[in-house]
């Protein structure tokens, strides 16, 4: 592969091109109510070619190898069309030029589990859920495991090879009474351990007395609160509310919006860190390199309060005068990498639980994210389900609890980060540009939040 | 792909095969800059067997991989999900209009042209919002052969633009887009770039709202909104495995009488028409909701099997899909639904409205772009506010008035809609 697409590259006229070509052979299975809904087996086999010339990108993306170096002609002609254009010099951050090939460290590899024993395993989660009551009466289950190799070649010089698996997995139960339904569930996924998904009947077992309490539950009163996230709801927030105001794409050509991201400027209080990061293994996204060839960091977006990063790809890094993190990525083959969240998450605290709720006389707590979406200014997302807190306690279980707000002023009323940090996986995905749903993962400890606005009736 | 049909019908008792091939090109501006411009070519092969009462599948868009697609399709029937109906063969199949040469034969200056002249009006109007454009066409190919002898085939275009910009101050973000879509060429760029200046026109202004029930007016591509919980509440899936709480009122009087919903697959030029469904099954218009009485499901063919009774041409690949959905117009026209509002809420876009239970009916989202209304005309843009509503309680008690004027978004073709009394929470 590398001499095929080196020799491809080398009828590249650009200031810089590049060819990414990726197999990923899947399994995906569902069960909804009593049976199995859903086997397949899949093969996603493709490439493009990306090429950059004054500045204008040219995109092409194909299923056949054939004409390479036609198709990297075609980019590199789409290119400079653009390029004629806009007379701009092409900016991408110099990274070092990269000649490696990288197997994926797998601790219990998916393809290992016959189809037989996945859909045992399944079989037995979807028979917990449907004999659990009497007012369960149906289930949703997805699996997927996806093994990938990718292969990326550019005009620099680098090659790189990647091996990647991807293991997601959501089962929810659906509780029903008269006209009334709701649901609950759980979620988990991996990047390199089928054990993600095994033993987790007590788990389950909890998501689905939640889902036929609910069914007694009422809706909760629309309003102004005091809020307690629980690291999944914590999580989605931080990808939601300021993961996606850190991705450089949106903020480079955009004068207001770059004085508004201003490095240096507070976004929180002192108790407020916030990271992304490419490097915990194990989690959903994670990889050595991004999808221009670049190594994956950590990357500080919010320290002690204070914004001090941002997500970037080589080109934004390069207009932003600051350094590339590994940030650029697609969804696969059909798509040029944009800039993306991995695992994005708030840094632990030191609060406990206790001392969060204990002075909060009318609050809601929130858990178990459904999920929820961003303009950059505002945001809103929804929970599985939440509880009162009156006085100091949790009290009643309430249903429908989508919250909303400004983030800006959101984060700076973040006044409890907990210390009960964990990174939290699950079946779905990140969605921008009409790329999605992308592997990402999300991490914090419980947090408290005042003055959030909760959808409902009064 | 008759070939690999036989061989295919040879692993098992029924066979289907769908392949697609498809040629886009597209051009983008962002940040009032021409971006990039791309092209894609694809073809995928999914297969489908059917044996001892199981199905399995299996796709690929790896060229010369018939192989690997009949081994993987031949391991996971062994195992797949159980069926209770058989492929069906040929039958009568409507034609509509997918098929515009004019998008086949438009060129990449063309597209780059209508893009260009949008951001210019935008850039004109106000040099301080960022404009993004996009421009696209394809010709997409599509075909479904079965062993139970049923051979259809589309060639159809897509042609689609968006237009829109982003203003970032002190005031906030403000994101304002307009988009169309269609099987044959739709150059008129006119619309769009008034909807677009227009809604910036007006919402420059931030207005203070007060938390409380008020009349509210959907804009027809948020009202989508209240209908997709009941289009998952129609749905054949939910339906036959009881979690739908229209269950069991086929034939009741569920909605207000002005509410009929249908589900079209052959109006020419819209991109959910088809003449087939994914499961080879002729589609047919059909009535969803008729003067508020629910009168079908969407069906496939595994969820008709188990309600005992007949498909409904909405056969998806993940079960039944709606083709195009349009809610009927009413009387009045938009102008007319503001006149008598002394103070209430125009929502032409929202955020997460999507993300809760659709069986419940329960909607909340935030309102991402809200006027408010005073004394029947729109004064200025209102932020920091969510509304909330239960679609089976609107759609019954709380609807006012639905507008004369439908609006196409996507598959869906809708009116303004007018309830009275909804929900607003906002920062106080």
């Amino acid at each position: 592969m590398q001499a095929k697409l080196k020799d491809a590259l080398a009828w590249a006229k650009a200031d810089y091109c590049e060819i990414r070509v990726e197999e990923t052979h899947a399994t995906a299975l569902s069960f909804r109510g009593k049976s199995l809904d859903k086997l397949s087996q899949n093969i996603s086999y493709g490439g493009n070619v990306r090429a950059l010339v004054n500045g204008g990108w040219g995109f092409v993306s194909f299923n056949s190898m054939d004409d390479l170096n036609e198709k990297v002609q075609a980019a590199c002609r789409q290119a400079a069309l653009i390029g004629s254009q806009k007379q701009e010099e092409s900016a991408l951050a110099p990274v070092t030029v990269i000649v490696e090939e990288v197997k994926a460290e797998i601790k219990k590899d998916p393809r290992d589990v016959s189809l037989a024993e996945k859909i045992e395993l399944f079989a037995g989660y979807n028979d917990l859920i449907m004999n659990f009551h009497e007012s369960i009466t149906s289930s949703q289950i997805t699996y997927f495991d996806r093994h990938t190799d990718l292969y990326f070649a550019n005009t620099e010089g680098s090659y790189i090879y990647q091996e990647k698996v991807d293991i997601g997995c959501n089962m929810r139960a659906i509780a029903t009474r008269g006209d009334v339904t709701v649901q609950e569930g759980i979620g988990t996924g991996s990047n390199d351990d089928f054990s993600c998904v095994l033993d987790r009947h007590d788990d389950l077992r909890k998501a689905c007395q939640l889902a036929v309490d609910l069914l007694d539950a009422p809706t909760v009163k629309g309003g102004e609160y005091t809020v307690v996230l629980d690291p999944e709801m914590a999580g989605l927030f931080v990808h939601e509310a300021f993961g996606h105001l850190s991705e450089a794409d949106d903020i480079k050509d955009n004068p207001e919006m770059r004085r508004i991201m201003t490095l240096g400027k507070r976004f929180g209080k002192d108790i407020l860190n916030i990271y992304d990061t490419g490097l915990p293994a194990g989690n959903r996204g994670m990889s050595k390199y991004d999808d221009e060839g670049v190594a994956t960091e950590k990357t500080y977006l919010i320290k002690e309060g204070i914004l001090v990063g941002r997500l970037h790809s080589r080109e934004s890094a390069a207009r932003m005068g600051e350094k590339p993190t590994g940030s650029a990525r697609a969804m696969d083959y059909r798509f040029p990498p944009i800039v993306r969240m991995r695992a994005t998450a708030i840094e632990n605290g030191t609060s406990t639980f206790d001392d969060m709720i204990k002075d909060i006389k009318l609050g809601v707590y929130a858990r178990s994210g459904y999920g929820g979406e961003t303009n950059g200014e505002m945001f809103t997302f929804t929970a599985g389900h939440g509880y009162m807190i009156r006085d100091g306690k949790i009290a009643e279980l309430v249903k429908d609890v989508t919250l909303t707000g400004n983030v800006f002023t959101t984060l700076e009323n973040i006044d409890m980060i907990g210390n009960d940090f964990r990174l939290v996986n699950m079946a779905g995905g990140c969605g921008k540009w009409a790329q999605g749903p992308l592997p990402t993962a999300d991490g914090a400890p419980h947090i408290r939040i005042q003055n959030v606005v909760i959808g409902g009736a009064k | 792909m008759k070939d690999l049909l036989s061989k295919a019908a040879g692993l098992a008792d029924q066979a289907e095969l769908f392949t697609q091939t498809s040629e886009e090109q597209s051009v983008t501006f962002q940040a009032n800059k021409l971006k990039d411009i791309s092209r894609s070519e694809s073809h995928a092969q999914t297969l489908r067997l059917i044996k001892d009462g199981k199905m399995g599948s299996a796709q690929s868009s790896k060229p010369g991989s018939d192989d690997d697609l009949l081994r993987y399709a031949a391991d996971t029937v062994a195992f797949g999900s159980p069926v209770d109906y058989k492929w069906q063969g040929a039958s009568e199949l409507a034609k509509p209009g997918l098929f515009d040469p004019r998008v086949e034969s438009v060129t990449e200056a063309e597209m780059l042209s209508l893009a260009s002249d949008m951001v210019s009006a935008l850039n004109r109007f106000d040099p301080g919002i960022m404009a993004m454009a996009g421009v696209s066409k394809a010709v997409v190919e599509y075909a479904l052969g079965n062993s139970a002898g049923f051979s259809g085939s589309e060639r159809m275009t897509q042609w689609s633009m968006y237009f829109g910009g982003e203003l970032v101050n002190d005031d906030g973000f403000l994101f304002i887009y307009d988009q169309l879509a269609g099987t044959s060429l739709l150059k008129d760029t006119e619309q769009m770039k008034h909807n677009v200046i227009e809604s910036f026109r007006l919402a420059r202004n931030n207005v203070a709202l007060a938390s409380g029930q008020y009349p509210v007016i959907f804009a027809p591509r948020e009202v989508s909104c209240l209908i997709n919980p009941l289009l998952a509440c129609l749905n054949g899936k939910a339906v036959s495995q009881g979690v739908s709480p229209l269950k069991s009122r086929l034939g009741d009087l569920v909605f207000d009488p002005r509410i009929s919903l249908r589900d079209d697959a052959h109006i020419d030029g819209a991109v959910g028409s088809r003449s087939f469904d994914r499961e080879g099954i002729a589609t047919r218009p059909h009535a969803l909701v008729d003067k508020g009485v629910v009168h079908s499901f969407l069906l496939d063919l595994q969820s008709a099997a188990e309600l005992k009774m007949a498909p409904t041409g909405n056969g998806g690949l993940n079960g039944p899909a709606a083709n195009n959905v349009v809610l009927a117009p009413g009387d009045l026209a938009y102008t007319d639904m503001l006149k008598d509002i002394e103070e209430g809420v125009l929502i032409d876009m929202t955020m997460g409205a999507w993300a809760g239970n659709p069986y419940g009916g329960q909607v909340s989202g935030n309102i991402s772009l809200g006027y408010k209304i005073e004394k029947g005309r729109l004064v200025g843009r209102i932020k920091d506010a969510m509304f909330s509503v239960n679609v089976f309680k609107a759609l019954a008690e709380q609807l006012h008035s639905l507008s004369r004027e439908q609006v196409w978004h996507g598959n869906n073709l809708f009116p303004y809609v007018r309830l009275n009394d909804v929900n607003v929470s906002t920062k106080q």
